[in-house]
């Protein structure tokens, strides 16, 4: 009989009785990390996608707990109270996501740059994201505190605002602060993913590009562009991830999602569902819609920054 | 290539590592953790889910401890997890005897079958002296399912010196004449009310209470079907309105207040008058921390006409777990804790006020805390908040829709009808 797959690791010597191999070790040491991924990631993933296919609502145990199919899903879909919580959240990711891209660029090419005290600089910048989110929401509540934040003693000084403005109880105000409350704290995220990126690129290119005759701008849109794209795609889809399940700072800020529900995002509503009112079945399938919306997003931003590859 | 080194350490070595860490491991699993458990040693006990943020009642614990010789094996957890604890130990079947239950809840762990009725267990001595107000806390379908552990309610604290500036002697005795305080003492930089109307509880609460001033008000028809939206709840609605814009009495703060932002607000002595909870009185005249003190008094909530005062009901209770393990010895506690023994020893120590009508003539209570026998007074008028299995969820549609109203968003009626609606739809869940 001929071997036809051949030894796993072709070593110098031959392995002796009594000794492991690497890869038997590695798999060994492996196991433990392993084992607990897969009792804290996958098996609460399964768990609640099964739980998503049954009606489960622990407040009402004589209910029991039938088997209802998509019929949890659907429920969703028929939900008016679901679909705003999704524009609410999209209109929370979009925003939040742009002006943190926008600004983060910003701020990378001028840190890309060397100038006296650049370390400082790039120090400080990292400050507000080593800021924990809710002390950030709690600095935040205090700045914007109708009788005595400082946000509307400055206004108001500044003749902009006749009078304070209670900012957490107006409809469009309290969605557009909490956005602004994010961005500056997730900025200095972006700002580092970018940094990162342009650190790389090599100086010749603009040097030729220079040479070539090619203005600030014309280098910025043909070289820094093009070669970012790779970093501005990972970091965009990891603060979409971050504020599509935006929930700690909304919590912090307006406690139930208020006013009149204008910030409650999707993952309020899950919170809910799941563990106020705990229809358990229910927020699982929520949960998941969610989980499938954030996809969407991120395919769609693929799409739009590989399109024009090249 | 490189080639992949092998390893040193022999398969021997590695399993001798393995065997000697997993014995250990057992080893230390095998001693026991804890004492043996009471039932083996013979000891009685009662295992008890409650909250004692900062163990001010371990003591009064203990004295039940050495009356009854029944040991208290407490699980404590923070208000804002008692629910969830509550849920999964009735789930899994954990060994709980005895738990803290919100006034909000009694309904649906009545409905659930979580607690035990104890109707039958009520001695003449609780009903004499232990208000219905107090009882209704725990009530649900006409039984009882715990008894109520302190009194808390909504209660009116005026800064008498913004009052008496503009010719009031006394604070308002109903709803009209508040709103007529309240535009005498709005002026530039100070308002005549503040109120919590953030979209939270401490809403609702603000709204039963001002609703119930009218004698007919009403949650719920007969059948369950919502009715507040005829019954009383958008006169209540118009009259907050009507104080934020018609009358322009009431700080437009109040729309992003809870009950601490109210404090705050009463302490910095530009705000005439408000509701609150208990406890208000000792910090807003604290004058180390409140610039109102020594001017801010308590007082009966306004009433109407026919309704001489309406509040609306804070109060907690504790039940007994229908699964209870240790059923008599849950009784006893419950029945040590509405006891005077209890009760006034709590209301010295914690500051919690009693359940029992008796203690608020008491001397020594009198002397500890400014205006007691008010408190009693105004235990007696108090509104419950609805009665209903799905509370939570019922409570955040009013919420939202009182809201919508107070930002002008819909009119009081309409917004109303819808909040009545949406209630009747809710909870359909799959």
């Amino acid at each position: 009989m001929t071997r036809a797959i051949p030894p796993l690791h072709t070593t110098d010597k031959p392995i002796r009785r009594g000794e492991l191999s690497e890869r038997a070790l590695g798999l060994f040491l492996l196991a433990p990390m392993a084992i607990v991924l897969l009792l804290v990631v996958a098996y609460p993933l399964l768990d609640s996608l099964i739980l998503s296919l049954y009606r489960v609502n622990l407040a009402n145990p004589e209910q029991g707990q039938p088997f209802v199919g998509f019929g949890n899903y659907l429920y969703a879909f028929k939900q008016p109270a679901f679909w705003y919580a999704i524009e609410r959240t999209v209109y929370f990711t979009v925003l939040s996501v742009m002006l943190e891209l926008g600004l983060g660029l910003l701020f990378a090419i001028l840190l890309n740059e060397s100038f006296h005290g650049q370390l400082p600089a790039r120090l400080a910048m990292i400050a507000p994201w080593a800021l924990l989110t809710i002390s950030n929401g709690v600095l935040w509540a205090w700045i914007l505190n109708p009788t005595y934040g400082i946000a509307n003693m400055l206004l108001v000084k500044a003749g902009i605002l006749a009078a304070p403005k209670a900012w957490l109880s107006d409809t469009f105000w309290t969605m557009n602060v909490i956005i602004l409350a994010d961005t500056w704290k997730n900025v200095p995220n972006m700002t580092l993913l970018l940094l990162a990126g342009l650190q790389p690129i090599a100086y010749d290119l603009y040097e030729a590009a220079s040479v070539d005759g090619a203005t600030r701008w014309q280098k910025f849109t043909r070289i820094t562009l093009p070669l970012l794209r790779p970093v501005i795609l990972v970091s965009v889809a990891l603060r979409t991830i971050g504020a599509f399940r935006v929930f700690d700072i909304i919590f912090v800020l307006t406690g139930n999602g208020g006013p009149a529900d204008s910030t409650k995002v999707i993952s309020f509503y899950v919170y809910d569902q799941a563990f106020r009112y705990l229809y358990f079945g229910y927020g699982s399938a929520v949960s998941w819609l969610a989980t499938a919306f954030m996809l969407v997003l991120i395919v769609i931003y693929m799409r739009l920054l590989s399109s024009d590859k090249g | 290539m490189k080639q992949a080194k092998r390893t040193k350490l022999s398969r021997r070595a590695f399993l001798q590592a393995v065997g000697i860490a997993g014995s250990a491991s057992i080893l230390a699993a095998c001693v026991p953790a804890v004492a043996p458990t009471a039932e083996t040693s013979g000891e009685q006990v009662v295992n008890f889910l409650w909250t004692d943020a900062r163990n001010t009642h371990q003591p009064l614990i203990k004295d039940f401890e050495e009356v009854t010789g029944i040991k208290v094996n407490q699980t404590q957890v923070a208000y804002n997890n008692l629910l969830n604890k509550i849920t999964t130990s009735v789930q899994g079947g954990a060994d709980v005897d005895v738990i803290e239950m919100d006034t909000i809840w009694t309904a649906q762990f009545a409905s659930a079958g979580w607690v035990q009725d104890i109707t039958h267990k009520i001695t003449d001595a609780i009903t004499t002296d232990v208000p219905e107000s107090a009882l209704s806390a725990v009530r649900f379908g006409g039984k009882l399912y715990g008894l109520p552990w302190f009194n808390s309610a909504k209660h009116l604290f005026y800064n008498q010196r913004l009052l008496q500036e503009v010719g009031f002697d006394q604070p308002p005795a109903t709803l009209d004449e508040f709103v007529e305080q309240a535009k005498a003492t709005t002026k530039e930089g100070q308002w005549g009310s503040t109120w919590c109307w953030k979209q939270a509880e401490g809403l609702i609460c603000d709204w039963v209470a001002i609703m119930f001033a009218n004698k007919d008000a009403q949650f719920f028809d007969d059948s369950g079907k919502a009715v507040f939206n005829e019954m009383g709840g958008t006169d209540a609605l118009q009259w907050m309105v009507d104080m934020l814009y018609t009358h322009k009495a009431a700080d437009p703060a109040s729309l992003e207040n809870t009950e601490t932002e109210v404090l705050r607000a009463l302490e910095t002595g530009k705000y005439a008058l408000t509701y609150n909870w208990e406890g208000t009185l000792p910090q807003a005249n604290d004058p180390a921390k409140s610039q109102a003190a020594p001017n801010i008094k308590i007082g009966l909530l306004p009433g109407s006409e026919n309704v001489k005062s309406s509040s609306v009901n804070g109060s907690e209770g504790w039940a007994i777990l229908a699964g209870a393990k240790h059923k008599e010895n849950a009784w006893k506690l419950l029945e040590y804790m509405v006891s005077p023994a209890w009760q006034k020893k709590a209301a010295l120590t914690t500051g919690n006020y009693p359940v029992l009508s008796s203690l608020y003539n008491d001397p020594d209570l009198q002397k500890n805390v400014e205006d007691f026998p008010l408190y009693g007074e105004q235990f007696k008028y108090l509104a419950v908040r609805p009665q209903v299995p799905d509370y939570a969820q019922k409570s955040d549609i009013i919420q939202r829709y009182l809201q919508e109203a107070l930002l002008q968003k819909m009119s009081p009626q309409k917004a109303m009808d819808t909040a009545a609606e949406k209630v009747n739809q809710a909870g359909g869940a799959p």
